[in-house]
């Protein structure tokens, strides 16, 4: 990712996403316009985010709200993965 | 048996429409108003309205499912449904609709969708020996 692709990433973090209100934890942020939490946004994501575009219409949010899911996930890869992973083998 | 689902905030929108062109009633977190609630208020909530509850969250609500057995809560919930990860929201519409025309009844049941095993009944609960206690 380049400088100039991570800070428009930042940016829409910080528009999109933000802590959850009941659930602690960066493992648990979410959507706050749309309640969707981070996690099982890129639960559905192909690993380099080709369908993007699908993931925002199955959901109905604007492809920028999955692009800032997309860049939270590299910036907290091990917390999101270890969140998908306590689910599926619970 | 004729179910009313109850969608959490984690089930995509498209489920949501999917079921409804199923003919299936369904409810949504964000449609009630409710975003941000605790994960067993949101059951509660259901379960007050004998709704049935969806969710992606298995972690969460196989726990809140083993409590609310273990616990012999005095009033029964309508079934909790649980989808698996990066599940489409046509197949995911499909084996829900599937799943509640079949049944009987969906009372204080867990139902948990994996591939390619398609729906079990969880009767264990989700960690060691609650049930001896």
């Amino acid at each position: 990712m380049t400088d100039t692709a991570r800070e428009t990433g930042v940016a829409l973090i910080a528009r999109y996403i933000a802590p959850h209100p009941a659930n602690l934890g960066r493992d648990e942020y979410w959507l706050p316009a749309y309640g969707y939490p981070v996690w099982v946004i890129v639960s559905d994501l192909a690993p380099d985010a080709a369908n993007a575009a699908a993931v925002a219409n199955e959901y109905h949010i604007p492809l920028e709200a999955v692009e800032a899911v997309w860049t939270f996930c590299s910036l907290h890869r091990t917390l999101i993965d270890n969140r998908l992973a306590q689910n599926r083998v619970a | 048996m004729v179910a009313i689902c109850c969608l959490d905030e984690d089930v995509k929108a498209a489920v949501a429409e999917q079921l409804t062109v199923r003919g299936v009633a369904t409810h949504t977190t964000q449609g009630e108003g409710r975003k941000g609630t605790r994960d067993h208020e949101q059951l509660w909530f259901a379960a007050q309205r004998e709704w049935t509850f969806v969710t992606n969250n298995r972690r969460d609500f196989r726990e809140l499912h083993g409590a609310w057995r273990l616990w012999q809560v005095p009033r029964n919930h309508a079934g909790i449904l649980v989808l698996v990860q990066g599940m489409g929201a046509a197949e995911a519409a499909r084996v829900i609709a599937e799943l509640c025309a079949t049944q009987s009844t969906l009372t204080n049941s867990l139902y948990d969708w994996r591939h390619p095993t398609g729906w079990s009944e969880i009767t264990a609960f989700p960690r060691k020996g609650y049930e001896s206690i």
